[in-house]
């Protein structure tokens, strides 16, 4: 089903609820019972909000770009007007386009995000991989000199960068932070990419056929308020933090070029690996060279508090912000909705 | 019906443009007077009293929002002037404001737990982890004998690497305060503020313009001022003379409060430096050894932690502790639980009612 179709079915369905309800409230005139003559009443009363929902939702569809048909989309184009900065510039990975909708942009933010984070989980795991491999060097003794070894070792072999497990053991907290964080991105974009797929065609055509029935109303006013609040407030959300926040703007350059280079060079040193290789690609990453692996260590700090509030707290946020919506909506519609429970998959 | 909605989204976008919270929360305010004073006469047109005291009771909303309005512009003045003020004569900076104070408070923090973090990892972690890994072998015609004589240092060991992890905790936990406060004043205030107050005119989206509110005014103001008040606690604790130490007292570590354990040793630079080029000398410089394992001394463990700890048991231990375990963590979440508690409370003036535990979870 086209959205166009939707304004001609929701015509109709209001041509025929009209038509029941007056014979409903005719025959109650007929009969002289008041209280049908109410029922109609609140009947009426009640189709003319569906009515102005039908028409409330198919606006606000068309708005952040569900419906290609329709005349009026909000486009990033907005953001540069909004914010007088220009929205194409923002971001690279992928670059937001002015002339993209709703869905879009909030897609590209989130893959921006994802892009941050995953250098973040990058960095965490080669910054375990070093250090592991740091910590295992052993220098075994050559004791006595020259020809004498062959007759065996003797001395004192000692792994001279055995102390840096220590900071392995800590990148575990950044492993975890951040692909906590890059998981909770993935997750928002399925999301979104779920709902263009077409459940709102499928649920909120269904809340509001619900709605128009007498004792299935609650149940129709919940899913109403769970289309809207889920399927249009949340990318509103997400559209408006595209523009406004930005985690690139607060991690220095140096910062995210130290982490470049340092897991191209473990990333790539590892594939170059053979057999009998002396030295291991964390070995390139001493506390001598510039920048040394401690000063890495500090970028993954900032990196990986960054990666945790652009993406698991503001994603708690904005689930939290769609819960009070649907829980004050879904009461004006006579419903109970509960939407704070949906926070525990983060 | 078309040019009413585009009328409206023109409005909102002119709020934006104009680039001032206040500007598109009036607005905003009056556009859902209209809207209410709309609904009103479509309540005498089809005769619902409902209709007309729904309008009745959401104009009264609309009245609440414009004083929630004068109250945080109140506030914001108060901040940026007053406040601004007392802070700028205070510390000596110019145009100083809550949120730059509270920043540059934790951004001294970062640093200086960066310095301790550096030092601890450089002086003392990675020197003891090398000496704890010492193992003397003697082999003669294919037989071996290994003895790890100083793996008993592995439990003071085992402490730093417990002490590095709630270093880097507490370092995490400080970094995101900052990036929360950033958050909160590039895009909390000036951006979700309007917006919450836009959607809080309307019924139907009233629960998210409050819970956005209640975010906004309490991580603009809350959460800053929560942070000033346990740093300025955390300061007033009386950390003693560093050259005095009495145990009990708490003081921050010395500059070189490492030096006396690796004195003579060689920095791990050069450690790596003698790795890469097979140094014969390398063996016995790089230890600054108490412990030698040919000596087979049972008790060298016990020596190295007694050094680690001091003769007196707390000189280093309780300076960190205090540094990361208290004024790291526990006063990150105290600043935390402080302001979503205020988001709760607010939020329910505001007219939201929502569960916020998740945030604190996940903080």
């Amino acid at each position: 089903m086209e959205w166009a179709d939707a304004y001609t079915l929701a015509i109709f369905a209001t041509f025929v609820a009209a038509i029941a309800i007056g014979l409903a409230y005719a025959l109650g005139q007929l009969l002289q019972n008041p209280r049908l003559n109410v029922w109609a009443k609140t009947e009426l009363f009640q189709s003319a909000v569906s009515v102005a929902l039908v028409f409330i939702a198919l606006f606000l569809v068309g708005l952040i770009g569900l419906d290609p048909g329709s005349e009026f989309t909000i486009s990033a184009g907005w953001l540069t007007v909004l914010s007088g900065e220009d929205v194409e510039g923002v971001y690279a990975h992928p670059a937001i386009s002015e002339d993209d909708n709703v869905f879009e942009t909030s897609e590209k933010y989130l893959e921006n995000l994802a892009y941050f984070s995953h250098r973040t989980v990058r960095g965490s795991r080669a910054m375990m991989g070093a250090t592991d491999e740091m910590s295992k060097y052993t220098r075994t003794p050559c004791t006595p000199a020259l020809l004498l070894c062959l007759m065996g070792v003797n001395g004192v072999s000692v792994r001279p960068l055995s102390g840096t497990s220590a900071l392995m053991q800590s990148s575990n907290l950044f492993l975890y932070t951040s692909t906590a964080a890059y998981l909770g991105v993935l997750a928002q974009i399925f999301f979104l990419r779920f709902i263009q797929s077409g459940l709102l065609v499928v649920y909120l055509p269904l809340a509001i056929i619900l709605r128009s029935l007498p004792f299935m109303r609650p149940f129709g006013g919940g899913l109403i308020a769970i289309c809207f609040s889920l399927f249009i407030l949340l990318p509103m959300l997400l559209f408006m933090e595209s523009m406004f926040w930005n985690p690139y703007d607060w991690t220095d350059g140096g910062t995210w070029n130290n982490m470049a280079d340092f897991v191209s060079d473990v990333e790539g040193s590892s594939d170059e690996l053979g057999y009998g290789d002396l030295f291991m690609s964390g070995g390139q990453w001493q506390f001598s060279e510039s920048p040394s692996i401690l000063s890495v260590f500090d970028d993954l700090i900032h990196m990986t508090s960054s990666a945790f509030v652009s993406s698991t707290f503001l994603f708690t946020f904005n689930i939290l912000a769609v819960s009070a919506s649907a829980a004050l909506f879904a009461r004006l519609l006579g419903s109970e909705v509960d939407l704070s429970r949906l926070v525990q998959i983060v | 019906m078309m040019k009413k909605f585009m009328l409206v989204l023109a409005m909102i976008s002119l709020c934006f443009a104009a680039a001032d919270w206040q500007a598109m929360a009036i607005l905003a305010a009056l556009s859902a007077f209209m809207v209410l004073v709309i609904l009103y006469m479509l309540g005498y047109f089809f005769d619902s009293a409902e209709m007309r005291m729904l309008a009745r009771t959401e104009m009264y909303q609309v009245f609440v929002t414009l004083i929630f309005i004068a109250v945080f512009v109140s506030f914001n003045a108060y901040s940026t002037t007053i406040f601004s003020e007392a802070l700028s004569a205070a510390f000596g900076e110019g145009s100083l404001n809550h949120i730059d104070y509270a920043m540059a408070l934790l951004s001294e923090n970062a640093n200086y737990q960066w310095d301790v973090l550096k030092t601890f990892t450089n002086d003392l972690t990675i020197p003891l982890g090398s000496m704890a890994s010492t193992t003397g072998t003697c082999s003669i015609l294919g037989a071996s004998f290994s003895y790890p004589g100083c793996i008993g240092i592995q439990v003071p060991f085992s402490s730093l690497t417990f002490a590095t992890n709630t270093m880097v905790s507490a370092m995490l936990v400080n970094n995101s305060q900052i990036i929360l406060l950033n958050l909160a004043q590039s895009f909390f205030f000036p951006v979700l503020l309007p917006i919450g107050l836009f959607l809080r005119c309307f019924h139907f989206t009233r629960g998210a313009g409050g819970l956005l509110i209640a975010i906004a005014f309490a991580f603009y103001f809350i959460f800053p001022i929560s942070i000033m008040l346990t740093e300025s606690m955390a300061n007033k604790v009386d950390k003693g003379d560093p050259g005095d130490y009495i145990p009990g007292d708490i003081k921050y570590p010395k500059d070189d409060f490492a030096s006396e354990y690796s004195a003579g040793l060689d920095s791990p630079g050069d450690i790596a430096a003698a790795i890469a080029t097979g140094g014969a000398s390398l063996l016995f410089s790089e230890i600054n050894s108490e412990c030698n394992p040919l000596d087979m001394d049972p008790k060298a463990g016990r020596k190295q932690a007694k050094r680690l700890v001091g003769e007196e048991g707390g000189e280093m231990v309780d300076s960190l502790l205090y540094l990361f375990f208290i004024k790291g963590i526990f006063t990150t979440m105290l600043n935390i639980l402080i302001t979503l508690s205020a988001v709760r409370g607010l939020a329910s003036i505001f007219g939201s009612e929502v569960d916020i535990s998740a945030l604190a979870r996940i903080s």
